[in-house]
């Protein structure tokens, strides 16, 4: 921690708004995207992204700096964001009166019916909103390292450091969570190979 | 698990270069050579680096909103170290305002202490209990304007057992407040002079009032809900305890004359201690109903839960 985050912390400690904004800018807009990816969707993700920075800065006096401000920050943003997802998941289930999607098995999902023609989906905004969607639908630990790492960049110290865990857990959560990622966009979209292939083409296979 | 396996297994932290040099090396190697691994390779790739474009700039008015919300939070929150600033955050949270009083280990010692009532239990059930050092253990959360004061007597032990975090999810709370102030031996004479109060780590959860069957319901409805917390304390100290320090402790945390109703619970370790204190908040109060559920395991259940909820009176 070098001396200015020192006294920013100090100062917020103290009640200091504009300590606190200091200290956060560089970090909300993180905080902001890990909870639009966990909630998927940017009301709850603004609602939650601040309950976040809120809870940071009324437990500021309870950082003791073993960690970094930032991972302790984003560590506060997973974990509102998870326990809103739980709450959520229960709500759902209650007022659709269908089983929930489970996140394991995605077999129910879907194309809707109007889902546009190949060539519009090898475009690479196509491909974007199918990872978006597909994030969506992971379990909330896989939901966690993804955004971490390929969202956030995180090394995946860092991300053993936030999430709490170690590294070797990391290294095959994250490599389930991208199969599971990649599985899903595949059924979601068969039509994906047809970007696939457009790409393997451009490298000269297949 | 043969090389394609293993490639497999590590392609992920392949393409974050999170693996040993030899490790790193070895797949390259394989990479090379195995076109279906290679063309996994090439679909991770493309996935992740999508992930990468999805970081969105912050909302319109995020930061002025979030402005706001950090104000509140400091005038809820940092202003309760003085008087007028507690005023303020009172005011705001008196809607849906709640409070849990736990009264377990101070019941327990007035009962094993008051053999009159009782009549069948020796002091020597409460001679271990007065060697430990009793917790006062207040928590207050907030979440848009629902806020729920919990406090509670325990002996170490217990409170160890009362503040474990819960682990049904839907009680994380927002915002958390927590007063410990160690107590003298003796828990009829109360030590006010070690409250310490901190926020509580966000990632904390609060044991939650839905956890306990209540084995009785008690709605009461007054004028004065202030009042009523003294009739109620009142009939405690009949019972054999001295609670007036938790009185304070109430008082201090709610602002009792804006609140619409506010909860106790309490914890008795015995069914008579029950019975006794049901009698006596029949006679006195008027308005006053009583719902008791027959507990279907009472051998484990130890302890009584009586929930007493004083609503204010409606003058319209």
């Amino acid at each position: 921690m070098d001396a200015t985050e020192k006294k920013l912390i100090e100062l917020s400690v103290s009640g200091d708004i504009e300590a606190f904004e200091t200290l956060i800018q560089s970090h909300q807009k993180r905080v902001y995207n890990i909870a639009l990816r966990m909630t998927g969707n940017p009301e709850d993700a603004q609602e939650l992204a601040q309950d976040a920075i809120v809870r940071a800065f009324t437990s500021i006096g309870k950082f003791r700096g073993d960690s970094s401000f930032s991972t302790w920050l984003y560590r506060i943003t997973i974990n509102v964001c998870t326990d809103f997802l739980r709450k959520r998941r229960k709500t759902t289930v209650i007022s659709m009166e269908q089983g929930p999607v489970s996140n394991e098995n995605n077999q129910g999902i879907q194309i809707e019916e109007e889902a546009p023609g190949p060539d519009e989906l090898a475009e690479k905004k196509q491909l974007k909103e199918l990872v978006r969607e597909a994030i969506d639908l992971l379990s909330d630990e896989h939901k966690q390292v993804l955004i971490l790492r390929d969202i956030m960049d995180m090394s995946y110290k860092e991300i053993a450091n936030t999430l709490n865990v170690n590294e070797g857990t990391i290294k095959s959560r994250l490599n389930r969570a991208r199969a599971g990622l990649k599985k899903i966009i595949i059924q979601r979209a068969e039509l994906f190979k047809d970007y696939v292939v457009k790409y393997d083409r451009k490298g000269g296979n297949s | 698990m043969n090389r394609c396996e293993y490639c497999l297994e590590n392609l992920s932290a392949y393409m974050d270069r999170e693996l040993p040099e030899h490790e790193m090396k070895e797949i390259e190697e394989h990479l090379m050579k195995c076109a279906s691994c290679s063309r996994e390779f090439e679909i991770l790739k493309t996935i992740v680096s999508a992930c990468g474009e999805l970081e969105e700039e912050l909302p319109e008015g995020f930061i002025s909103s979030l402005h706001e919300r950090l104000e509140d939070a400091r005038n809820d929150v940092f202003a309760r170290k003085n008087k007028t600033g507690r005023i303020k955050l009172l005011t705001q949270i008196a809607a849906g305002f709640v409070i849990v009083v736990t009264l377990g280990f101070a019941m327990r010692f007035g009962l094993f202490d008051n053999k009159l009532i009782l009549g069948n239990k020796t002091t020597s059930d409460a001679a271990p209990l007065a060697g430990a050092n009793p917790t006062v253990h207040f928590s207050a959360s907030r979440k848009s304007d629902n806020m729920l004061i919990m406090s509670g007597i325990n002996s170490s032990g217990e409170a160890e057992e009362a503040s474990e975090p819960a682990e049904r999810d839907e009680k994380a709370d927002d915002n958390r407040t927590e007063i410990q102030t160690a107590k003298q031996k003796d828990a009829k004479s109360p030590d006010d002079s070690g409250i310490e109060l901190h926020f509580a780590e966000d990632i904390q959860r609060t044991t939650e009032s839905e956890e306990y069957d209540y084995d009785t319901e008690i709605i009461i409805v007054v004028d004065d809900i202030d009042k009523a917390i003294d009739s109620i304390m009142a009939i405690d100290k009949k019972i054999g305890n001295n609670n007036d320090y938790l009185r304070d402790y109430v008082r201090t945390f709610s602002d009792i004359e804006q609140t619409d109703s506010v909860e106790l619970k309490l914890v008795y370790t015995s069914a008579e201690a029950q019975q006794i204190f049901l009698k006596e908040i029949k006679t006195a109060f008027t308005n006053i109903q009583v719902e008791t559920a027959l507990s279907e395991n009472e051998k484990e259940d130890r302890n009584e839960y009586i929930k007493v909820i004083i609503e204010k009176e409606k003058l319209d």
